[in-house]
C-alpha cells in the first residue's frame, strides 16, 4: 500500500473526527427529530457517521460538506422510518403511547402551562413531511434554498410544506386551547 | 404560536437529555478502524494473487506486512479467500502435489484495477 494512500486514509479518518466534533450534537438532535426515540437516535447517528466515512471518497465538492452530510443523514433516517422493524414493531407501541397521552392531556392543560413545551411537543407530533421543513427552517435556521438542497426537493415545495405545516400546527394548538 | 421560539423550546424540552458524548465518538472510530482494516486486507490479498499462491504462502507474506485483523486469527484469511472465491474474484485449483493454489480471476483483476483510483476521487484534486 503506497504512502499517499495511507496518508489519504488517515485524512479520511481525521475528517470524520472533525465532523463529529463539529456536528455530532446537531446531528443527534436532527435524527431524534425524525425518530423520536433516544436509543434509536443514538444508534442511527453513529451509523450515519460510519456511512459518511465510507462515502467520503465520493464527495465531489458540488455542495458544501454540511449539505452533503445532512442529505446522507436524512436519507438514513427516512430509510429507518420506512423499515419493516419501525413499521411493524414500534408503530403499534407508539399508537398505544399516544392514546394514553391524549387522555392525560385533559388534566395537563391546567398543570402544564409551559408554552414552550407545548410548541416543541406539537411540532414533534406533526407528520414527518411537515415536521422536517419546520425543524430545518425554524430550529436549524436553514434557508429555503438549503432546505431544498438537503431534501432534494423544489424550493416551492418547501414553501408549500412550511405553510401547510404551520397551519396544521396552529390547528393542533388551538384544538388544545393554545394559540 | 411563535415558531421563532422553537429553538429555545426544543432545547429546553425535547433535546434536554440528548447528548452526543465522547463514548459515541469512540464507538464510531472503532467501527471505522474495523472497516479500514477489512478493506485493506482485501486489496492486499487481491494484489498478491496476481500471481498464484497457496494459502500458506499468503499467510507468510501477510505476516511480514503486519496486517491488522490477522494477528491472532489465521482462519480469517481463509474466510476471506473463500468469500473472494464466492464472489468470483479468484480461482482455486489443486496442484499435482496436492497443494491448493489461489489466483486472481478476470473479475478480480478488474476489481483491483478499479479499486485503487476509485477509492480516492480527490487524490486527483491534490495532484492539481
Amino acid at each position: 500500500m503506497d504512502e499517499l494512500t495511507l496518508l489519504l486514509e488517515n485524512a479520511q479518518v481525521h475528517a470524520i473526527d472533525e465532523l463529529m466534533q463539529e456536528y455530532g450534537q446537531d446531528l443527534l438532535q436532527l435524527v431524534y427529530a425524525y425518530v423520536k426515540n433516544q436509543a434509536i437516535a443514538e444508534d442511527l447517528t453513529q451509523e450515519i457517521f460510519v456511512k459518511c466515512y465510507q462515502a467520503l471518497p465520493t464527495y465531489k465538492g458540488k455542495s458544501t460538506i454540511k449539505t452533503w452530510f445532512w442529505r446522507i443523514a436524512i436519507n438514513h433516517c427516512k430509510d429507518y422510518l420506512k423499515s419493516w422493524y419501525n413499521q411493524k414493531v414500534l408503530a403499534s407501541a407508539d399508537e398505544l403511547f399516544s392514546l394514553q397521552e391524549s387522555e392525560e392531556n385533559v388534566e395537563q392543560t391546567v398543570i402544564q402551562q409551559d408554552e414552550d413545551a407545548r410548541l416543541a411537543e406539537n411540532v414533534m407530533q406533526l407528520p414527518v413531511l411537515y415536521r422536517e421543513v419546520i425543524y430545518l427552517f425554524y430550529f436549524e435556521e436553514l434557508t429555503i434554498k438549503e432546505i431544498a438542497q438537503v431534501l432534494a426537493i423544489n424550493g416551492n415545495t418547501v414553501k408549500t410544506r412550511l405553510r401547510k405545516g404551520k397551519a396544521l400546527l396552529k390547528e393542533q394548538l388551538e384544538g388544545q386551547g393554545w394559540t | 404560536m411563535d415558531l421563532n421560539n422553537l429553538r429555545k423550546s426544543m432545547k429546553k424540552t425535547t433535546f434536554k437529555e440528548l447528548e452526543f458524548t465522547d463514548s459515541h465518538r469512540q464507538a464510531v472510530q472503532q467501527k471505522i478502524e474495523q472497516l479500514a482494516s477489512v478493506e485493506d486486507l482485501r486489496l492486499v490479498v487481491l494484489q498478491l494473487l496476481t500471481q498464484q499462491k497457496t494459502g500458506y504462502e499468503l499467510t507468510q507474506l501477510l505476516h511480514t506486512r503486519e496486517m491488522k485483523g490477522l494477528e491472532s486469527n489465521e482462519g480469517a484469511l481463509y474466510v476471506l479467500l473463500h468469500q473472494l472465491e464466492q464472489e468470483g474474484q479468484l480461482y482455486a485449483h489443486w496442484s499435482d502435489e496436492g497443494e491448493k493454489f489461489y489466483v486472481l480471476s478476470k473479475q478480480g483483476e478488474k476489481s483491483l484495477a478499479q479499486a485503487s483510483p476509485k477509492k480516492f476521487a480527490w487524490k486527483s484534486l491534490l495532484q492539481g
